[in-house]
């Protein structure tokens, strides 16, 4: 991660750098000096002391090979150092003693000439171009040492003068002190310059790199941005489209490892999906993850993205042996959430820290990626309801199908049923007549013997030809019932309407039914409501529904009293005549009540034998009041008598009465 | 009854037993009797024997009591005889084709003698 300010050791460095060029090219510069010092010293000798004279013979003066031999080993040595070891700290300091032993011949030569002690303050200053104030210290000390001596034995030497006091070299080296002084502060000044310039170089070089680094990040993170949206929005399935993120992340961040599990169905545990960088297999200890274990399981729990910077990866992290081992120095969790909804988490080793834009870019990636996983898993939803969709299609189509060929073989089998219902009828008139016929004669037969038996006086076979008439007329009343029930199942029964007086047509009826009713030694009881005038009915019919009542009652009752009630009611808002009647006979159980209007139903099979009866009789009556927009109750319990009530329409026979009957039973 | 002279009634029947039964009893009760087997003979033994009632059953071989009845009064010789239809068919409404093809009453077989007698009576009288 790059810093903002420049490091110690970068600056250090860099001044030690200045400072190794300063001394080196200083060095260079007093290589040039020192042999031109030697040439000019040579120069000076020949020209203020060119020869010594005695007499006439004259020879070359000993400053001369002074100044060449002298001169040479002071001058050649340092500036041989100059050219071949620049920079190293004995140089200088050679070359710092050089020049002042240098100073000091040149003095001689001249004759102790004041003016030529400057060549000592002019090489000092030379000398600070080192910016080395120890350089000036041997060099102080050879002047002093210089002065001193050469001032206490051979004055002339050095002040030009043959007596000197023995103190002046203080004076010489108190002057040498006092530039040295300045040279000092200027040296202190220049390095603390070369100092700041260093800073400043090492800052400048520390920004033009920061720089560099943010764009090599920038370009890194547009890429990882860009491979990402390429990875989210190519139409792969869901492991290869994250196994493309993982890689992405790998490729762009220098992560070392980079993971993304899936939160499965149960919603308790995360199922390793892509895994990118180190590990590439996603089999092993961290393929399935439960939520709350492990770093993983945590962040998942937390829900809170986890970021671990540092030398040393937190070590609560499970992988911290493995990363430390891997020279992984940054981790970074984050929970995958689409409206805070968890889909999953996606966590990142790397071997360089991340940086603020990093870990925003990580952030937007993670939350590209759980939208992704989240679409993806809608599209895949998508799919099964399509298909189940489709499925349920097939299923409609197959029942639509099959329920048009189940309707198409209902129409045959209607087709079938009303062929054969017409076949029935067909037959049972076909069989009524072929029925009656013989019957007819049976029964004219019988009831001629009966008069014949009678008028020759033989009353004993008239018994018998009663039963055979008796038998015929039961056999008739069987027949006719028969043909009555097939016509309304037939849905071939219809109504005969007339206007007719209630009162004469139970008187008419009563003629028929009181020897019915009596012959059981019963006394009949018979109320009728004065209000009663006529009624729009069926006449037939409801002659014979009171018929088959009162019939029945007769039947079933043994010295007992039989009650006819007629009154007008209302039942639902209409007018209605009510037929109620009531016996003291054997009556029923709830059971036999519940099955009495089915047709061939008695209370009892033996009723048949001990009672007589078709067992079509109540069957009947149920029909024909449910045909007349009537309807008929029984109330009855065993031993206790029945009670049979008939509610008849005064009016028209469209419209049901009580519970709604339909008006045709077919 | 006529005491002058006993009615004559034709009873038009194809079962042999019922004719047999019912022409022994009206005879029983003193009417004359002419018998007819199916519509054909209906018809022709109507105009020659001139009966004052006739009993015609429905279902006849041949020309049916129907179209035996329809002819019978549409001949204006024969138009004034009286004629109760008789038929052991319930399953249809014979009372109305009956009434249709001209006939003056109608009745079911088994016929319940005492009955058939009050019409036949009525018949005759109001003639």
């Amino acid at each position: 991660m790059p810093q903002a300010v420049p490091t110690r050791s970068r600056v250090t460095e860099l001044f030690e750098q200045y400072q190794s060029d300063l001394h080196q090219r200083t060095d260079r510069l007093f290589a040039g000096l020192l042999g031109f010092q030697w040439i000019a010293g040579i120069l000076f000798a020949l020209w203020i002391s060119p020869l010594a004279w005695s007499g006439t013979v004259s020879r070359t003066h000993v400053h001369v090979w002074a100044a060449v031999l002298l001169g040479g080993i002071i001058n050649l040595f340092p500036a041989a150092l100059g050219l071949l070891r620049p920079g190293r700290p004995s140089t200088r300091f050679a070359i710092g003693v050089a020049q002042m032993l240098m100073g000091a011949l040149l003095i001689h030569l001249t004759g102790g000439r004041l003016e030529t002690h400057f060549h000592v303050f002019g090489s000092l200053a030379f000398l600070a171009f080192y910016r080395d104030w120890r350089v000036l210290i041997p060099a102080t000390i050879v002047v002093a040492l210089d002065h001193m001596l050469r001032g206490l034995f051979w004055p002339q030497s050095v002040y030009g003068v043959f007596v000197a006091s023995q103190w002046r070299w203080l004076e010489h080296a108190a002057w040498v002190v006092f530039e040295d002084v300045f040279l000092l502060m200027s040296c202190v000044r220049g390095l603390a310059e070369m100092r700041q310039t260093a800073e400043r170089t090492a800052a400048l070089e520390q920004e033009v790199r920061t720089r560099q680094q943010a764009e090599n990040d920038e370009r890194a993170l547009a890429s990882l941005t860009s491979a990402i949206g390429l990875a989210l929005t190519r139409g792969t399935e869901l492991s290869t489209m994250l196994q493309q993120c993982t890689e992405a992340l790998v490729k762009h961040l220098d992560g070392g490892l980079a993971r993304i599990w899936t939160l499965n169905d149960t919603e308790r545990m995360l199922e390793l999906q892509a895994s990118a960088g180190t590990h590439t297999q996603l089999d092993g200890p961290q393929a399935k993850v439960p939520i709350g274990v492990l770093s993983v399981g945590m962040i998942a729990l937390e829900r809170t993205p986890q970021l671990s910077h540092a030398e040393q990866i937190d070590p609560h992290l499970d992988d911290a042996l493995w990363a430390r081992r891997e020279g992984m120095v940054a981790f970074a969790g984050y929970p995958l959430l689409v409206d805070s909804k968890l889909v999953g988490v996606m966590t990142i080793f790397s071997r360089r820290e991340f940086s603020l834009s990093v870990q925003d870019t990580m952030a937007a990636v993670a939350d590209g990626v759980a939208v992704g996983i989240e679409r993806k898993r809608a599209e895949a939803e998508l799919k099964r309801r399509a298909r189940d969709l489709e499925e349920a299609h097939e299923i409609q189509r197959t029942h639509a199908q099959q329920l048009s060929a189940l309707v198409d073989q209902l129409r045959v089998t209607q087709r079938h049923a009303e062929a054969a219902t017409r076949a029935k009828s067909d037959f049972l008139a076909s069989m009524s007549h072929e029925l009656r016929t013989p019957l007819n004669a049976i029964i004219l037969y019988s009831e001629l013997l009966q008069e014949e038996a009678a008028d020759h006086g033989q009353p004993g076979s008239i018994t018998d030809l009663e039963k055979i008439q008796s038998a015929g007329k039961h056999l008739l009343e069987l027949i006719n019932d028969i043909l009555d029930l097939s016509k309304i199942e037939a849905g071939k029964m219809s109504l005969s309407i007339e206007t007719f007086d209630i009162r004469a047509m139970l008187d008419e009826l009563l003629d028929t039914a009181a020897p019915l009713v009596q012959k059981n030694n019963n006394r009949l009881n018979v109320h009728c409501e004065d209000t009663l005038g006529t009624m729009d009915s069926d006449l037939t019919k409801t002659r014979q529904i009171l018929l088959n009542l009162l019939s029945n009652a007769g039947k079933f009752t043994r010295d007992g009293v039989i009650a006819l009630d007629v009154r007008d009611t209302m039942i639902a808002g209409r007018p209605c005549v009510e037929f109620a009647v009531t016996d003291s006979g054997v009556g029923m159980t709830e059971a036999q009540t519940e099955k009495i209007f089915e047709p061939f139903t008695q209370a009892d099979v033996t009723t048949t034998r001990k009672y007589g009866g078709t067992g079509l009789g109540l069957a009947l009556v149920s029909r024909f009041c449910q045909l007349m927009g009537g309807s008929v109750a029984v109330q009855s319990a065993p031993g206790e008598g029945s009670r049979f009530v008939v509610r008849l329409p005064i009016t028209g026979h469209d419209s049901a009465v009580d519970a709604g009957a339909p008006a045709k039973v077919a | 009854m006529d005491a002058r002279s006993p009615a004559t009634i034709m009873v038009v029947e194809d079962d042999e037993a019922s004719r047999d039964a019912l022409s022994r009893r009206l005879e029983r009760r003193g009417y004359r009797i002419v018998l007819a087997v199916d519509g054909h003979e209906a018809v022709s033994k109507g105009r020659s024997a001139s009966p004052d009632l006739i009993l015609m059953d429905l279902g006849l071989p041949g020309l049916d009591g129907c179209e035996a009845t329809r002819q019978l009064k549409g001949d204006p010789s024969t138009a004034q005889i009286p004629i109760i239809v008789l038929s052991a068919h319930a399953m249809t409404n014979h009372r109305d084709m009956a009434l249709a093809a001209g006939g003056d009453d109608f009745d079911t077989k088994p016929v319940r003698f005492q009955q058939l007698l009050e019409k036949i009576e009525a018949l005759i009288t109001k003639t």
